[in-house]
């Protein structure tokens, strides 16, 4: 079982290091919230379409937006496209539709929204988590956070998979032509399993040497190019300044 | 001495939290979609069942991590934030009301609210908040969010007593 969604591919986002690919992220996500002009607001949406499209083809990146699509549609319906003192740009029937100020404020929440998302699922979409908590570790992230992250993604799998092997031995526990599983016993069930897991799990840390051995600062080797990749993932992000 | 107990604290909260997400994302335990996006799940039921058995703060961290988590792997990452700060404060909440020495029921329905007014009302407050959704949006998702949360603390409690009966040293773990 893999909860990673990463997907291998050879794109230049795939081969932008993990530490400037954070940077541009954090930095992104960040401008995505000033932006109010509708060069800005494009700019928003579609740079994380354009470079997911590059990145993992247009099928994941489909799929990766159509989970919010729904969500936009929504935001169309229920937010008033028309203010008071706004300037009206459609009409029917000597009633105003839309004004620039309402559609503007409409398309500044679906483009965060989308930008954002779609930034951080291209994150994880195009690098393995182990290099983004490694990544993290760089900027002086805790080493035991760090290491929670990284048990934490493996344990997820795990409880997952344990919890299909307890439902479906559950499911042979009901009666002869009833379909399904007995819900409580079996997440019941689970519970206890992964409680009964800590005590194994403090132990196996110890072994490992945990408290006892220093930990050392995290070096990550700088690959060609590294100083350009990281000025490009502060430029592009810092000017939409310009355009806000 | 102390370095032992790091470790198991380490560990209890690295469990606790891969069970919120494990309930949270699915997994084949119940998750039905959300009309307006989303989706709704037993994650409160975790919630609630960690933060009354380990207490305030494993229910906290966990809590908010766990569902952070889910969301990040699930493929919702805007919501990882706010999802951290909703059901961590809501276990945090919980697990300073329902102390595991009392069994008052009044208690629990005062926890169980907390968690329906802390989950629906984060939502509406934080989603509008942060930007990422209108008002009117996070105002529909508010009767999920309140059946997800008020059954969750209801199957959370269950929970709890049918865990105690099957592992009965749970309170040796609790720091």
């Amino acid at each position: 079982m893999n909860i990673s969604s990463y997907i291998y591919g050879t794109s230049f986002y795939h081969k932008l290091d993990v530490r400037p690919k954070l940077i541009f992220t954090a930095l992104f996500s960040l401008m995505s919230f000033i932006v109010s002009s509708y060069a800005g607001i494009a700019i928003v949406f579609v740079l994380p379409i354009v470079l997911m499209l590059f990145a993992v083809g247009l099928g994941e990146t489909w799929r990766c937006y159509s989970r919010i699509i729904p969500l936009f549609l929504i935001m169309l319906l229920f937010t008033p496209l028309q203010e008071r003192d706004g300037t009206p740009i459609l009409f029917a029937f000597g009633t105003v539709l839309a004004t620039s100020e309402g559609l503007e404020n409409v398309l500044r929440i679906i483009s965060r929204l989308g930008g954002v998302s779609g930034i951080l699922m291209l994150l994880l979409l195009t690098e393995r988590n182990e290099n983004i908590i490694k990544g993290f570790r760089f900027f002086h992230f805790p080493y035991n956070a760090a290491l929670a992250a990284s048990m934490i993604l493996r344990f997820i799998p795990y409880l997952g998979y344990l919890f299909g092997e307890i439902r479906d031995s559950m499911s042979l526990r009901l009666e002869e032509g009833k379909r399904g599983y007995p819900v409580l016993p079996s997440i019941t069930a689970l519970i206890i399993a992964a409680v009964k897991m800590v005590p194994d799990t403090a132990s196996a840390l110890e072994e490992r040497g945990f408290g006892r051995v220093k930990v050392q600062p995290v070096h990550m080797k700088k690959p060609k190019g590294y100083f350009i990749q990281c000025a490009v993932c502060i430029i592009i992000p810092l000017s939409l300044f310009f355009v806000r | 001495m102390a370095e032992n107990r790091t470790a198991l604290r380490i560990s209890l909260i690295v469990i606790m939290t891969a069970i919120v997400a494990v309930f949270t994302y699915g997994f084949g335990i119940l998750r039905l979609p959300s009309p307006v996006g989303g989706y709704i799940s037993l994650c409160d039921a975790a919630v609630t069942f960690v933060a009354y058995a380990f207490g305030p703060f494993t229910g906290f961290i966990a809590g908010g991590l766990g569902a952070a988590f889910a969301d990040l792997i699930g493929g919702f990452p805007q919501w990882a934030v706010i999802s951290f700060i909703v059901h961590g404060v809501e276990a945090l909440l919980m697990g300073l009301v329902i102390r595991k020495d009392s069994t008052s029921l009044m208690l629990k329905i005062i926890a169980a609210l907390i968690a329906v007014v802390i989950v629906s009302g984060g939502y509406l407050v934080l989603t509008t908040l942060f930007g990422l959704t209108v008002f009117q949006e996070a105002l529909l998702e508010v009767p999920g969010n309140i059946a997800q949360s008020g059954v969750g603390a209801v199957i959370g409690l269950v929970l709890y007593s049918a865990v105690k009966k099957g592992f009965r040293n749970l309170d040796d773990i609790r720091w």
